[in-house]
C-alpha cells in the first residue's frame, strides 16, 4: 500500500465527515426572503401599523391583495345585502336570495373576522401593551368593535372575550358581548381624548380612514357607540338610554358632518362594481325593493345608487325566484338596473346615519340633543349632500309620495308596494310611524352599507322589505323574513364546546329563523 | 455497467461462491490454473471450480476471474459453474491452464438490478422488492412512466388529464402521508431529482395552464433502464423522501469498441375516446338559451361534441451516437419532439440534447464519468379540468338543436372597436363559459422551461476491495409560464380589462448534489462470509425562485407586457416566493452474505434537514433474504431450480416541503403590506416516520421458464404530519401538527412464462396488486401538548363533494351530499319534488377513490424477429365521481336525461318523478346532489397492443445498417369494461385528494403509433 493510497483515503474519509458538520446554516437557509420577521416589523412602527390598517381592512372586506371581491360576495351581497333589499343575486345557484344558507357562504363572515380581524388585533394588542402604546391600543379597540359587531349581528352568541387557543374557544352571549363593546369604547375614548385634544396623530401612515386623526376617532367611537346602544333598545331600554345618553355627551361630539365619514381610502371599486359588471355578466342586480322605494319617492338618489335600464327607467329584481334561468336578467340584456357601483364608497358609518339614530333617541325620549324632527330632516339632507344629490327641500316636504308598487321587466313576478310610508316628518303621528320614516330614511341613507340595514331592520321591523317570491328555507318565517345567519357548521367539529355555549346561549335552534337577543321588538 | 461497479458487486458474490466448494486439500496433486469469463468476455468473479465426481475439491475464482486449485492425481475433469450460468465440464487431460467462457443459462438468476444510489445488486442477494422495467414503447412527450403501468406490480400510475405533456400521479404501496406529497421519488442516475411538477388544481375553477413534470424534459431514448422500488426498505438510503418509493433512471452510456449511430421515430395518433353520452333529441328551452329542456325536435340535432376534438399527433426523432475504445466511452444524443394534443393550439415541444464520456483515467484505478444535458420543452393550453379557460365546458353543454355554425364564426368584426372581438351571447356565461373556439385561439397559456444539467463522478480504487467514488451535480430549470388573454376575452378573466390580460410567472428550480461514497468488499473465513459494504456522505441544496406579475391591459389591444399591464385598476399583483432548502445526509450499508444462500442487509442513514433542522433524524433498515433451495440439500432441480424467501424491515421519513417555512415564523407581505399568516406556527415538529415491514419471495419453476414474485408489506406512517382546520375563533383557519397514524398493508405479485420452441417463442405474464389504506388515528397534540381528537377532518372539498379523514377511513374517502330524508322516506316538497341537503353536515360516504386490486394481463408471441405482443389492464374496487355528468343532466344535456324524458318519468326508491326537468334541476343545482353522480371506477381495458419486427440485416448481407425495427403500437385501444361517464384512471392532479372526480376534464384518448429504430 502505497503513501498516497492511504493518504487519498484519509482525505476522503475526513470530507465525508466534515460534510456533517454544517448544520449551522440551516437557520438561515430556511428563512422566508419574501416576507417579513419580527425584526423588520419593529422597524417604521411597521407591526402596529400593519396590523392595524389589516383590523381596519377586515370591517368591510374588498380586493385588497389578501381577500377579493368575490369575499365581499359571499359575507355581504348575498347575505346581507340581499337580504335587507339592496341587491338581487343573479347567479346561476343561488337559492340564498330566497333564505336558503348555504354553508360555504355563510361561514365566511366569521372565518374572515376571526382570521383576518381578530387575528391583526390580537397582534397589535400583544405588542401595543408590551410597549405602554396605550393610544394605538385604544384605536385598535375601537375598529375591533367595529369589524365584530357585524359578527354578533349575523350569529348572535360568538366567542369574543376567550379567542386564539386552536383547540376551541366559548362563546359569550350577545348581551355580553354587547356589554364588552361597550366597555371597550369606554377605555378607548378614555385614553384617546387627552390624546386628541393635543392634536396627536397615531399610525397616520398606515391608517386607512382617518390618516391617525385621533380626534376623529374619538367621534366615530362615540357614534359607533351610539349605533351599538340603539341597537339593544329592546333587549335592554336602560342600557341602551344610558350608552347613547353617553354617546351624545361627549365633549369629542358625534360624526355630524360627511367630511367625518369613515370611509375607506385608497379602494379601487366598490365590490359591487365587480360582481355586477365582471361576475358573468351580472351576478346581482339592484333589488326590487330599493326599486319600489327610489321609483315611488321619485328619488333624486335613484339614478346615483342605480344606472338605468334600457328603457331609461329603474326596474330592480325580486328576491327568491327560482334560479333556473337568470339570463334576461343580466347586463347585456339591459332590461333591469345595474347598481351605480363605480361610484360607490366603502363608508363604515357616515354623518347621516348618527342624525337618523339621533332622531330615533329623541323620538325615544332620549337626551339626543335636540328634536326628531330636525335630526331626521338633517338626516335626509346630509345623505343628499353625500351623494350630490339635489332638492333636498322638495323632498324633506314631499308629504304624498310612496313606494310604488313593483312591476317585473323581465318576469311576471309583480307585487303591490312593501309600505305606504311617506317621506316628510309628521311630529302628529304616532311612534310607529315615526319609526318607519326614520327607519326607512336611514336604509335609504346608509347605502350600501348592508350589514347595517340588515341588522336595523330585524331590530326595528323597517323599512319594509318585499318578501322573496319563494322561502326556501322552512326555518324562516315568511313574514319575520330571515333573522340570523346560523354558525359554520365545521364549528361543530373543531369547537364543540364553543358551538355548544354559543347555541345555549342563542336560546333557540342554530337556525336562520331564530331571534338574536337584541331581536325583541315584538311582530 | 461501469466497471467500478461491476467490481463491486462482483466482489460481493465473490464472497459467497465459496458455499459452493468445500476448500479442502489435497497431498498429491497438480496444480491448475485459469480464468472464468462469461460470454461477453467479462471476469466471472467467485465462480466454482470442483473436481467432477468430487465436489469436496475445489475453488473460487479471485476478483479477475482466475483461479488456482490442487487437484489430485485421481481427477479427469474439471466442474466450473456460477449461479445463472450453464455449468461447463472440462477434461483436464494434460492440461495445467484451463480457460472457460460460461454461457448465461435459462435461470437468468444473476439478473442485477439497478437499487438505491445507482449501486446494482444481484437480485438474489435482496431482502426487498426491486422491479426492473423496460419502456419498450416510446411514449412521445410528458410522462412516460404511463408506460411502466400495468407491468410492475405495487405502483399505481393515473394519467394527467391535461392532455399531452402532463405529469403522472405515481403512489407505491398506497397513500402514506395525510397531507404530504405521496408520490414516489424521481432518481436519475443515483442522485435524487426535484419533481418540479406545478400547482395541481383542485376546485371547481382552476386547471387551465397546467405543466407537466420533471420527467417531461427527459429524453426517453438515453434511459438504459428503469427500476422501481416499491418499498420504504428498498429505497431508505435515500433517506427523508424514500417512504415514498423510489423510480431509479439509469442513462445511456458509450460502449467500448463500438461506433454505432441510432436513429429513432416515433409517430404516434391520438383521438378522443372515452366522453360522456349526449342526447341530441331535445332542444333548446327557448331561442338562444343554453338550457336543453325544451320540446322534442323534429330531427335529432346532428351537432356532435366529438367533432370538436381533432385527432393527436406526436413526433419524436431521436438520433444517438455511442462510441469508445477500451479507455473512454462517449455518448451523444439529439432529440427534438412534438405533440399536438386532440384540442386544438394544445401543443407541446421538446429538444433535447445530451453528451456523456467516461474515461478510465488510470486504467482499472481512476475513471471518470461526465454528463451534460440540455432539455427546452415549451407547453401550450394544458388543461385539466375546469370551468376557466376550459373549451370543453360550452362544448359539452352546448345544446340539442344549437346552431353549432353560429359559434364557429366566434370572433366577429366590432366596427366600433376596428378588432375582431369574441361572438357569445350575454346569457351563455354560465358556468363561466365562452366561446370554446375562442378559448383555444385567444386564450394561451404559454410555458417554456429551460433544464441545464450536468454531472460529473471520478471514481478511485485504490485496492481491489475499496472504491471512492464522488459525484456532483448541478441541475438548473429555468421557467417562464405565461398567460395571454386576448381583447375580446370575457372581462372576468381579464381582470376587468377590455384589452386583455397578461401573466408572466418566471421561475427556476437549480439543485446541487454532492456526494462521497466509499464501497467495501472484502471475504472472510474461506469466502463464506462475505461483507459488501457502502458508506457515504451528501449534501442536497435546492433553490427555488419565482417572480409573478398578472393583470389587465392598459390600453393597447393584445400587447403582452409589462408595458402595457394596467397598475392603476389596483388588480395588478406583483408577487414572489421562494425556498432555499438543503439536506446534509451521512449513510452507511453492509450486506453479509454467507455461503451465497444467506444475507443479511443492514442500512443506517442520518439526515440533517433545514426544513426541520431542530435535530438530526436517523433511519434503519435490516434485512434478511435466504435462497432456499440451496439451503436445503438436494432440493434445488431442474423443475425447481429456485426458491428465495426474504424479509426486511425499515424505518424512513418524509420532511414537509420546504415551501411552507415551518420553523420561521413571518408576516405576509401583500402588495407591500405585511399581514398575519393563516396556519399557526408549530416549532416542535419532527418529519413523519414510516416503520414497514416487508416479507416476499421470488420461486422460479420448471427451468425457470415460470417465475413468481410475490411480496406483503405493511407500513405505518406515524408523526403524521398534517394541516387540520382549526376553529376560526382561534384566529387562525389551520395549525401544523405530528400525529395521527395511517396504515397500509398489501400484496405486490408478478407472475411471468416465457419459453421457446425453436425460432418461435412466447410468453405471458401478469402482475397483481392488493392495498388496504387505513387511518389508524388522528389524535393531534394542540398547543399545550393536550391531545385533540376530531371525529373526522375534513381535507377540503369540491362543490357538492369533500374529503373527510375518519379514524378506519382511508385517505381517499369522499363524502357526498345527498337527498333529503324525512325519517325513512324521502323527503318531499310542497309539490311532491324530492328535496337536496346539500349541507356539508349531512353528506353521506361515498367510497374510496383508491383502487382495491390492480391487475394486468400480458404475452408476446414471437417468431424470427417478429414480435406481436398484448396487454390487458384491470382495476377494482373504489369510486369516481362526475361533477361534468351532474352539469350536464342540469342543462338537460346529457343521455340520461332523454331517456328520461322519452321514458316519462323517473323512477327513485321506488317512486316516480314525472317532472323531470325538476328532478335533474333539483339534484344538480347549487353544486348538486352528488350522491346521485357516484360511479365504480372498477373497469378493465385492453392497454396495449404491440407488433415488432426487427429485419435480419444480417442474414440479408446489409452491413450499413446493423438492426433495423418497425413496430405499431395501439394504446388505451378498447374498454371492456367501465361503468363510469369518464375514464376512472384519469387525474386532473397528482396530488392526494379529490382523486377520481371528474370536472370537464378532457377526454382520455386512444393513440396508435408506429416507430421505426434503426441502427448503423
Amino acid at each position: 500500500m502505497n503513501t498516497n493510497k492511504i493518504l487519498s483515503i484519509f482525505a476522503a474519509a475526513a470530507l465525508v465527515l466534515g460534510m456533517t458538520g454544517c448544520t449551522a446554516k440551516f437557520a438561515e437557509i430556511s428563512k422566508d426572503q419574501h416576507n417579513a420577521h419580527l425584526d423588520d416589523m419593529l422597524q417604521d412602527d411597521l407591526l402596529l401599523g400593519s396590523m392595524f390598517q389589516q383590523l381596519e381592512r377586515s370591517v368591510i372586506v374588498y380586493s385588497d391583495g389578501k381577500y377579493l371581491d368575490s369575499d365581499y360576495q359571499i359575507m355581504y351581497n348575498l347575505c346581507a345585502e340581499t337580504w335587507c333589499g339592496y341587491m338581487a343575486p343573479t347567479l346561476s345557484d343561488g337559492k340564498n336570495s330566497g333564505f336558503l344558507v348555504t354553508d360555504g357562504w355563510h361561514r365566511r363572515m366569521f372565518t374572515v373576522k376571526y382570521e383576518y380581524g381578530m387575528a391583526a388585533y390580537t397582534q397589535l394588542a400583544k405588542f401595543a401593551s408590551e410597549n405602554g402604546m396605550d393610544g394605538q391600543l385604544a384605536l385598535g379597540k375601537i375598529v375591533k368593535v367595529a369589524t365584530m359587531h357585524q359578527v354578533t349581528d349575523y350569529y348572535g352568541p360568538i366567542a369574543y372575550s376567550q379567542t386564539g387557543s386552536v383547540s376551541g374557544n366559548l362563546y359569550d352571549s350577545q348581551e355580553e358581548v354587547y356589554k364588552a363593546f361597550f366597555t371597550e369604547l369606554d377605555e378607548a375614548v378614555e385614553v384617546l381624548a387627552p390624546l386628541a385634544n393635543a392634536g396627536t396623530k397615531l399610525m397616520e401612515d398606515y391608517d386607512i380612514v382617518y390618516g391617525g386623526d385621533v380626534a376623529k376617532w374619538v367621534r366615530f367611537a362615540n357614534s359607533l357607540r351610539l349605533r351599538l346602544a340603539m341597537r339593544i333598545s329592546y333587549a335592554d331600554a336602560t342600557l341602551a338610554r344610558a350608552e347613547a345618553e353617553k354617546a351624545t355627551s361627549n365633549s369629542f361630539g358625534l360624526i355630524t358632518d360627511n367630511t367625518d365619514n369613515a370611509v375607506v381610502s385608497g379602494v379601487s371599486h366598490h365590490p359591487i362594481y365587480e360582481i355586477n359588471v365582471n361576475f358573468n355578466d351580472a351576478d346581482c342586480q339592484v333589488n326590487a325593493t330599493l326599486d319600489c322605494y327610489l321609483n315611488g319617492y321619485n328619488d333624486p338618489r335613484a339614478f346615483l345608487y342605480t344606472k338605468k335600464a334600457a328603457d331609461g327607467k329603474l326596474h330592480g329584481v325580486r328576491t327568491g325566484i327560482a334560479p333556473s334561468d337568470w339570463t334576461p336578467y343580466k347586463n347585456t340584456a339591459a332590461k333591469v338596473s345595474a347598481p351605480n357601483a363605480e361610484s360607490y364608497k366603502i363608508c363604515w358609518l357616515n354623518a347621516a346615519e348618527v342624525a337618523f339614530l339621533r332622531a330615533e333617541g329623541a323620538v325615544r325620549g332620549w337626551n339626543m340633543g335636540g328634536t326628531a324632527k330636525d335630526f331626521y330632516n338633517q338626516g335626509i339632507t346630509l345623505s343628499f349632500e353625500e351623494w350630490g344629490a339635489s332638492g333636498v327641500a322638495n323632498y324633506i316636504a314631499n308629504s304624498t309620495a310612496k313606494p310604488a308598487s313593483f312591476t317585473d321587466a323581465v318576469g311576471t313576478n309583480n307585487t303591490s308596494a312593501p309600505s305606504t310610508v311617506t317621506i316628510a316628518w309628521n311630529d302628529g303621528g304616532d311612534e310607529e310611524e315615526k319609526l318607519e320614516k326614520i327607519g326607512t330614511q336611514k336604509w335609504l341613507a346608509l347605502f350600501p352599507n348592508s350589514a347595517e340595514a340588515w341588522a336595523e331592520y330585524r331590530r326595528l321591523h323597517y323599512p319594509k322589505i318585499l318578501k322573496p317570491v319563494k322561502n326556501f328555507n322552512s326555518d324562516v318565517n315568511d313574514d319575520q323574513q330571515i333573522r340570523r345567519v346560523p354558525y359554520p357548521v365545521s364549528e361543530q367539529s373543531d369547537n364543540p364546546d364553543g358551538y355548544a355555549s354559543g347555541v345555549a346561549a342563542l336560546g333557540g335552534a342554530d337556525n336562520a329563523g331564530t331571534r338574536l337577543w337584541w331581536d325583541k321588538k315584538p311582530f | 455497467m461501469s466497471y467500478q461497479l461491476k467490481r463491486v458487486f462482483a466482489l460481493a458474490i465473490s464472497a459467497f461462491a465459496g458455499l459452493l466448494v468445500c476448500v479442502g486439500a489435497s497431498a498429491q496433486s497438480k496444480t491448475v490454473t485459469g480464468t472464468i469469463m462469461d460470454d461477453q468476455g467479462e471476469p466471472l468473479i467467485g465462480a466454482s471450480v470442483t473436481v467432477e465426481g468430487n465436489a469436496t475439491v475445489g475453488t473460487i475464482t479471485d476478483l479477475d476471474g482466475n483461479y488456482s486449485l490442487s487437484v489430485p492425481a485421481s481427477a479427469t475433469s474439471l466442474r466450473f459453474s456460477f449461479i445463472g450460468m450453464e455449468d461447463a465440464v472440462e477434461e483436464i487431460g494434460g492440461r495445467s491452464v484451463i480457460n472457460v467462457t460460461l454461457t448465461a443459462g435459462s435461470l437468468a438468476l444473476n439478473a442485477t438490478v439497478v437499487t438505491a444510489m445507482g449501486i446494482k445488486k444481484e437480485e438474489k442477494s435482496l431482502s426487498y422488492n426491486v422491479q426492473q422495467a423496460k419502456l419498450d414503447n416510446v411514449s412521445p412527450v410528458g410522462s412516460f412512466v404511463n408506460g411502466l403501468n400495468g407491468k410492475v406490480a405495487g405502483v399505481s400510475i393515473t394519467q394527467s388529464s391535461t392532455g399531452v405533456g402532463g405529469a403522472s400521479r405515481i403512489v407505491m404501496r398506497g397513500s402514506k402521508s395525510i397531507s404530504n406529497n405521496n408520490n414516489a421519488l424521481y432518481v436519475i442516475d443515483g442522485i435524487p431529482m426535484q419533481s418540479q411538477a406545478g400547482t395541481q388544481p383542485t376546485g371547481g375553477y382552476e386547471g387551465a395552464g397546467q405543466t407537466g413534470d420533471i420527467l417531461g424534459t427527459l429524453n426517453q431514448e438515453d434511459i438504459e433502464s428503469i427500476s422501481v422500488l416499491s418499498g420504504p426498505s428498498a429505497a431508505a438510503l435515500y433517506g427523508s423522501a424514500a417512504a415514498n418509493g423510489v423510480i431509479i433512471i439509469t442513462t445511456k452510456k458509450g460502449q467500448k469498441d463500438t461506433f454505432e449511430i441510432n436513429y429513432s421515430n416515433n409517430t404516434t395518433f391520438t383521438q378522443a375516446y372515452i366522453m360522456p353520452k349526449f342526447q341530441n333529441t331535445y332542444g333548446q328551452s327557448e331561442e338562444m338559451s343554453y338550457y336543453s329542456w325544451g320540446k322534442k325536435l323534429d330531427t335529432p340535432s346532428s351537432y356532435n361534441p366529438r367533432n370538436f376534438f381533432r385527432t393527436g399527433l406526436n413526433e419524436v426523432n431521436s438520433l444517438s451516437l455511442s462510441t469508445g475504445t477500451e479507455r473512454s466511452q462517449t455518448y451523444v444524443s439529439a432529440s427534438y419532439a412534438f405533440a399536438n394534443g386532440i384540442i386544438h393550439n394544445n401543443d407541446v415541444n421538446r429538444l433535447n440534447i445530451a453528451v456523456r464520456n467516461t474515461t478510465d483515467i488510470v486504467k482499472d484505478i481512476l475513471t471518470m464519468d461526465i454528463n451534460a444535458s440540455y432539455g427546452r420543452v415549451f407547453e401550450q393550453n394544458m388543461t385539466a379540468q375546469g370551468e376557466y379557460g376550459n373549451p370543453i365546458v360550452p362544448v359539452y353543454l352546448f345544446p340539442a338543436g344549437g346552431d353549432w355554425e353560429k359559434v364557429q364564426i366566434y370572433e366577429r368584426y366590432n366596427a366600433s372597436r376596428n378588432i375582431k372581438t369574441q361572438w357569445w351571447p350575454g346569457g351563455w356565461t354560465e358556468h363561466s363559459m365562452q366561446n370554446p373556439y375562442w378559448i383555444t385561439e385567444h386564450q394561451k397559456w404559454q410555458n417554456t422551461k429551460n433544464r441545464l444539467m450536468a454531472s460529473a463522478q471520478l471514481s478511485y480504487k485504490p485496492f481491489k476491495w475499496l472504491t471512492v467514488s464522488a459525484r456532483g451535480k448541478f441541475d438548473r430549470t429555468d421557467g417562464v409560464a405565461e398567460q395571454k388573454f386576448d381583447a375580446g376575452t370575457n372581462t372576468l378573466f381579464t381582470e376587468g380589462s377590455k384589452h386583455g390580460k397578461y401573466s408572466n410567472n418566471t421561475d427556476y428550480n437549480e439543485q446541487r448534489f454532492a456526494e462521497v461514497m466509499a464501497t467495501v468488499n472484502k471475504y472472510f473465513g474461506d469466502n463464506i462470509v462475505s461483507v459488501a459494504g457502502v458508506v457515504g456522505a451528501n449534501i442536497d441544496d435546492v433553490r427555488y425562485h419565482r417572480d409573478y406579475v398578472y393583470g389587465g391591459l392598459r390600453s393597447v389591444n393584445n400587447l403582452f407586457s409589462l408595458n402595457n399591464i394596467d397598475r392603476a385598476s389596483g388588480k395588478t399583483k406583483l408577487e414572489s416566493s421562494g425556498w432555499h432548502s438543503q439536506t446534509q445526509s451521512v449513510f452507511a450499508n453492509a450486506q453479509v452474505g454467507f455461503k451465497s444462500m444467506v444475507y443479511l442487509d443492514v442500512t443506517g442513514r442520518m439526515d440533517w434537514s433545514s426544513t426541520l433542522y431542530k435535530t438530526g433524524i436517523f433511519y434503519p433498515t435490516v434485512g434478511l433474504s435466504g435462497i432456499v433451495t440451496e439451503i436445503i440439500p438436494g432440493m434445488k432441480s431442474k423443475i425447481f431450480p429456485y426458491w428465495k424467501v426474504r424479509v426486511s424491515y425499515s424505518e424512513v421519513g418524509n420532511s414537509p416541503e420546504a415551501s411552507l417555512f415551518l420553523t420561521d415564523s413571518v408576516y405576509d407581505v401583500v402588495d407591500g403590506l405585511p399581514g398575519t399568516t393563516a396556519s399557526v406556527l408549530n416549532q416542535n415538529l419532527v418529519p413523519e416516520r414510516t416503520k414497514s415491514f416487508e416479507a416476499g419471495t421470488n420461486i422460479h419453476l420448471f427451468d425457470s421458464k415460470l417465475q413468481i414474485d410475490a411480496t406483503y408489506y405493511k407500513s405505518s406512517t406515524f408523526n403524521q404530519f398534517y394541516n387540520p382546520r382549526i376553529s376560526s375563533t382561534s384566529e387562525s383557519s389551520s395549525y401544523w401538527v405530528n400525529g395521527g397514524q395511517v396504515d397500509n398493508r398489501g400484496v405486490e405479485a408478478a407472475i411471468r412464462f416465457n419459453d421457446n420452441i425453436g425460432k418461435f417463442n412466447y410468453g405471458i405474464f401478469g402482475t397483481y396488486t392488493w392495498n388496504a389504506n387505513k387511518i389508524v388515528s388522528l389524535e393531534f397534540p394542540d398547543e399545550d401538548g393536550n391531545i385533540i381528537k376530531r371525529e373526522r377532518i375534513p381535507m377540503g372539498g369540491f362543490g357538492g363533494l369533500n374529503t373527510f379523514l375518519y379514524e378506519g377511513g382511508t385517505l381517499g374517502d369522499i363524502y357526498v351530499t345527498t337527498l333529503a330524508k324525512d325519517g325513512d322516506y324521502l323527503k318531499q316538497d310542497s309539490k311532491g319534488m324530492i328535496v337536496a341537503d346539500l349541507s356539508e353536515d349531512n353528506m353521506i360516504y361515498a367510497g374510496t377513490t383508491d383502487a382495491t386490486h390492480r391487475m394486468s394481463l400480458g404475452g408476446h408471441v414471437g417468431y424470427a424477429g417478429l414480435t406481436l405482443s398484448f396487454l390487458i389492464t384491470a382495476r377494482l374496487g373504489g369510486i369516481v365521481i362526475s361533477k361534468t355528468q351532474a352539469i350536464m343532466d342540469y342543462y338537460g344535456i346529457s343521455q340520461d336525461t332523454a331517456d328520461a324524458r322519452d321514458r316519462g318519468f323517473i323512477e327513485i326508491n321506488g317512486m316516480k318523478i314525472t317532472d323531470i326537468q325538476g328532478y335533474y334541476q333539483t339534484i344538480t343545482a347549487s353544486n348538486g346532489v352528488m350522491s346521485q353522480y357516484v360511479y365504480s371506477a372498477d373497469n378493465v381495458r385492453l392497454q396495449e397492443i404491440a407488433l415488432g419486427y426487427d429485419f435480419p440485416m444480417k442474414q440479408w448481407g446489409v452491413k450499413f445498417i446493423k438492426g433495423l425495427n418497425l413496430s405499431v403500437v395501439g394504446n388505451n385501444l378498447f374498454m371492456i369494461y367501465s361503468k363510469a361517464p369518464f375514464d376512472p384512471e384519469m387525474t386532473s392532479n397528482i396530488g392526494t385528494y379529490n382523486q377520481g372526480v371528474d370536472y370537464f376534464m378532457q377526454p382520455s384518448t386512444r393513440s396508435l403509433g408506429f416507430s421505426v429504430k434503426v441502427k448503423f
